[in-house]
């Protein structure tokens, strides 16, 4: 996608106004206590103890895979590596006193999982098998309505369809933090990058989502 | 999509402090609601609880946890023998330098005599030859290599005329030694030790 000079410009004066807004530090909370604790049990060797944390984070994580992939089967797999992946490695986890530390870290277990998948389809040449918009797909709104809720099912189809065609580096914190609302400070934590660098990718790539609906856009208001 | 310009220090997932104005962000906060599948839960906790087979790697780089709790006064404790342990190493470390243990006595005395002890010792031999040519000093302090003895200088009829002088490091020790005059092993006259030497002659003894 090309963007004229206008739009650069617009791009970085609004990267400026983010970076104005204040960064908050996040707050140990007891739900960090708690995990803390479980994942004491964990590596004090009760299996049992790790069942609360994969119950709590199951969603965010298949959803961060599956808006990755695009594909339900593969982030099934994916979602499920990673909380083994997490579960092995639980002896070197360290929260160093970081709030929802183990969330990111876990998160960057998926979105690392999910890059490998991406890059290895993109090295075999294998289309990615996007099924989101499937029958398995469940919908945020179930509106009464059965023209609005077909309307809204397109509407999201497209949506989907349009996040799988941002690159992946632009695709990873557009689902972190437009779909999954996280802060700045988790998303840094967990794709290890410069908060500057991650406010100019999540502004270009709402421009290009926005760029790649408007051709929809206008053939929904000539439909209309 | 301006809410990344109000707060971002929410938590995840909490509700967003105004409302997005913005239907694509609605609609991209919608995303988010899909369903794991039901059997993740079951299928996650079933390989967790598969005991993993040994391995010597997975061991090796097994860190281990140690949990160190102190009070503010072990704290104060601790920094205070530290301190004054580091002093009297420090005390220690300068009163035990050389140039210290030489300016005391009762220290330098015994240092000296050890120092002394591995040192040789300078042994001047003198033997008195009026008309002699060539006289050395041989013995086992050398291996009983001739070392040559010079001539002092003097007036052939003063108190120094003929007498051959030389000054040597001999190790601390008993030693045999015997002079050789113009090729003749000759002991010294003035030794007041002798020894035989196994071929019925003696030789001079020195200890040191």
């Amino acid at each position: 996608m090309a963007l004229n000079p206008d739009q650069s410009g617009a791009f970085l004066a609004n990267v400026t106004n983010v970076a104005n807004a204040g960064n908050v530090a996040l707050a140990w909370t007891a739900r960090d206590e708690e995990e803390r604790r479980l994942i004491a049990s964990c590596v004090a060797g009760d299996a049992e103890a790790f069942r609360p944390l994969v119950i709590r984070y199951q969603r965010q994580a298949f959803a961060v895979a599956l808006r990755m992939l695009g594909s339900r089967s593969d982030a099934e797999d994916i979602t499920q590596q990673s909380f083994i992946d997490a579960f092995n490695a639980l002896e070197r986890f360290r929260d160093d006193g970081r709030p929802r530390a183990f969330s990111t870290w876990l998160l960057r277990i998926v979105v690392n999982r999910s890059k490998d998948v991406l890059k290895s389809k993109r090295r075999t040449e294998q289309p990615l098998e996007r099924d989101v918009a499937g029958a398995d797909a469940v919908f945020a709104h179930d509106p009464s309505d059965p023209e609005a809720h077909a309307s809204g099912g397109q509407r999201r189809r497209r949506l989907e369809a349009a996040l799988l065609a941002v690159p992946a580096k632009y695709r990873e914190v557009l689902v972190l933090k437009d779909v999954e609302d996280l802060s700045y400070e988790e998303i840094r934590a967990i794709l290890r990058l410069p908060i500057t660098t991650l406010k100019i990718r999540v502004v270009r790539a709402r421009a290009m989502l926005r760029a790649l609906l408007e051709p929809d856009a206008e053939t929904e208001g000539e439909l209309r | 999509m301006s809410r990344d310009q109000t707060d971002d220090s929410r938590p995840s997932g909490a509700a967003p402090a105004a409302p997005a104005s913005d239907p694509l962000a609605d609609e991209l906060r919608a995303l988010r609601e899909v369903a794991p599948p039901a059997s993740l839960v079951a299928r996650v906790m079933t390989q967790v609880a598969t005991p993993q087979p040994f391995s010597l790697w997975r061991w090796l780089r097994r860190p281990i946890r140690f949990e160190v709790r102190l009070s503010a006064l072990t704290v104060l404790a601790t920094g205070l023998v530290l301190t004054v342990g580091a002093t009297a190493l420090v005390r220690g470390a300068r009163s035990s330098s050389p140039v210290n243990l030489a300016a005391r006595g009762e220290v330098a005395a015994p240092v000296g005599a050890r120092d002394s002890e591995a040192e040789p010792v300078l042994v001047r031999f003198v033997f008195e030859a009026h008309g002699a040519r060539r006289v050395a000093v041989a013995g086992s302090f050398n291996a009983w290599k001739e070392q040559v003895l010079t001539l002092e200088d003097g007036a052939s009829d003063g108190p120094s005329a003929g007498v051959f002088v030389t000054t040597l490091a001999v190790p601390r020790g008993t030693h045999e030694y015997m002079f050789v005059v113009d090729g003749r092993w000759i002991a010294d006259p003035l030794a007041t030790e002798r020894r035989p030497d196994g071929f019925g002659r003696q030789n001079s003894l020195l200890r040191l």
